[in-house]
């Protein structure tokens, strides 16, 4: 099972965020292309904020994959027994993604403005806390769940 | 209320830190806890995330971590190591000299200290331990030459810390030029003179009579590549400095230049799984940081509504420090938090709280922001915790005992340069002013 979630983060790895972040440089590339060479003539005013949105996407779906990695940016100085190091570092994950998840979902209901060029709402963006958080979170639980189930089997 | 608040996210952020929990987690938690003491409604939280990270220009970080990967694939890194063998090997202190003007030429690259330690090692170590110099050496070398990288344009250190201190990055870039070149001079001269003690100290490799064997060709790169190499920063630096692009999208046109590059010149090393990998590799690692950025944002809330930088500010005004007391206390407190964190988190928390402080004492933002980075990137070369000295310590398999027995004196160079910048704001700010006015 553990394997079967490492390979589909490889996967998402693979398919989802290498094709994402392609798209954004070539937008951005060809936004600079139309700046010069067309003299405006595509008119993609909204390359930047397409751009920002996939970055945001991007991020909150890679916690998800760099728990899977365990190679969050963090301080070593004691050495813990790594299974209480585990234990902790998950805590405090999925309390503060949590958290994330929890005030975005009361504070979505009472935003109601759009992005200026694209003319989507604004929860475009926040989806991103609410599915990554959420991913992340589920894979967690997922994970001491299935060592319950072993160790009762 | 509002100090103890302040006080207690503080106490929360340092001990969850020290524990281990990652610090996106800890910073996002220890912001939750001060906005529950002071009484903060915890909804603004999700938009300060958004609100950050909604700013076009943190795009640069991944799209620069990308393209640095990407010109290492496709042999451009090896390109100039090949121009540090012909400009090093002419002054005294051989192999070490062409790792050092390499690494010069490497930092306009990488934009990241590891990632260059890394590379690097894996060029140099078998040649230098042939030679006669000790790991310690090495490693010391190494981990001090990386520093360099962290300073020459596009630097990612000084990238994070303009966003987060909304200073110029073009004038910041600039600005890392002069005292990366300083820490480069300084470095070539200390090799100069450690070389008799390593390279007489064992005789050279059997039938190479006196002096290092020559045997750059191994390393294989070729003229073309260090051209490409050389002119990288000249090509972003132009371009943002005559409004062609952002750092952004100077990101985005560099690896597509490079891509292109990649499948048309330099044919041996592109392949578009190989490519795939690296893109993957480096999107998640330039991902970390971005979280670690939302992290902040949370704790952000808590600084910006408890008016934390205005009581700092009222802190250094009541007290009448003077510029320089003010970067010695900030060199104090700085140095030591340093020599357990890395740069980013520190500079994401903590140049929006000290810069105010800075600016009302008549200290340029630009020289604040080159001074804050190089005393982190100091401390963090510091042992026996400097995270960048045990990276390279793990990576040669040698100890921090040796690091410091053969490589003290690398050290002591970035110590001298880093007080020499924090005391003489000329030589940060000459450059920028010069090229931007």
């Amino acid at each position: 099972m553990q394997e079967r979630v490492l390979r589909l983060s490889g996967r998402v790895r693979k398919y989802l965020f290498v094709p994402a972040i392609a798209a954004v440089i070539a937008l951005l590339f060809v936004n600079i292309v139309d700046r010069f060479v067309l003299d405006g003539a595509l008119g993609i005013s909204w390359v930047e904020e397409l751009s920002v949105i996939i970055m945001i996407w991007l991020v909150f779906l890679s916690v998800f994959a760099i728990d899977q990695d365990r190679s969050h940016i963090k301080v070593q100085i004691l050495d813990l027994p790594p299974r209480l190091q585990e234990i902790l570092e998950d805590i405090a994950i999925v309390l503060f993604v949590g958290f994330l998840v929890w005030s975005t979902w009361a504070l979505l209901p009472r935003m109601f403005s759009k992005y200026a060029a694209l003319g989507w709402p604004i929860q475009v963006g926040y989806y991103a806390i609410l599915v990554g958080g959420g991913v992340t979170i589920l894979a967690k639980f997922g994970k001491y769940l299935l060592r319950g189930l072993r160790r009762w089997s | 209320m509002e100090l103890i608040a302040g006080g207690i996210a503080f106490v929360v952020l340092f001990s969850l830190a020290i524990f281990g929990v990652p610090l996106a987690a800890a910073m996002g938690l220890a912001g939750l806890v001060g906005m529950l003491v002071a009484g903060i409604p915890l909804l603004g939280s999700p938009i300060a995330v958004m609100g950050v990270l909604g700013n076009f220009a943190w795009l640069a970080l991944p799209l620069f971590i990308i393209f640095g990967g990407v010109l290492s694939d496709i042999g451009v890194a090896r390109g100039v190591v090949w121009f540090g063998e012909v400009i090093g090997r002419r002054v005294r202190g051989g192999t070490s000299q062409v790792l050092i003007v390499s690494s010069l030429f490497m930092g306009g690259m990488t934009g990241s200290t590891l990632a260059e330690a890394g590379m690097l090692s894996s060029m140099f170590r078998d040649e230098m331990e042939r030679i006669g110099y000790a790991r310690g050496y090495l490693a010391g070398l190494i981990s001090c030459a990386g520093l360099i990288g962290a300073l020459i344009p596009p630097s990612n250190v000084l990238l994070i810390l303009g966003l987060a201190g909304e200073i110029s990055i073009l004038r910041l870039w600039i600005a890392g030029i002069a005292p990366g070149i300083m820490v480069a001079i300084g470095l070539m001269i200390v090799a100069a003179f450690l070389q008799k003690r390593y390279e007489s100290a064992k005789p050279a490799v059997a039938g190479a009579p006196g002096g290092a064997p020559r045997i750059h060709h191994r390393r294989g790169g070729s003229p073309a590549a260090a051209l490409v190499g050389l002119a990288i920063p000249i090509f972003i630096l132009g371009g943002m400095r005559f409004g062609i692009f952002s750092p952004v999208e100077a990101g985005a046109a560099g690896i597509v230049f490079a891509l292109f590059l990649g499948f048309t010149v330099f044919r041996a090393g592109a392949s578009v799984g190989g490519l795939a990998d690296s893109f993957s590799r480096n999107l998640l690692s330039s991902m970390s940081y971005l979280f670690l950025v939302a992290g902040a944002a949370v704790f952000g809330v808590l600084i910006v509504r408890l008016n934390l930088a205005d009581v700092v500010e009222q802190f250094f005004k009541a007290g009448a420090f003077t510029p320089t007391e003010f970067l010695l206390l900030n060199f104090a407190v700085f140095f030591v938090m340093g020599f357990f964190i890395e740069a980013v988190p520190i500079m994401l928390i903590f140049v929006p709280l000290m810069l105010p402080s800075a600016q009302s004492l008549g200290i340029d933002p630009i020289h604040y922001g080159v001074s804050f980075s190089m005393i982190i990137l100091l401390a963090n070369l510091t042992p026996p915790v400097g995270v960048q000295t045990l990276f390279a310590c793990r990576l040669l398999d040698t100890t921090v005992f040796e690091w410091w027995k053969h490589g003290k004196h690398f050290f002591f160079v970035i110590l001298v340069v880093t007080f020499v910048v924090m005391f003489v704001p000329e030589i940060p700010l000459w450059l920028p002013d010069a090229i931007m006015n």
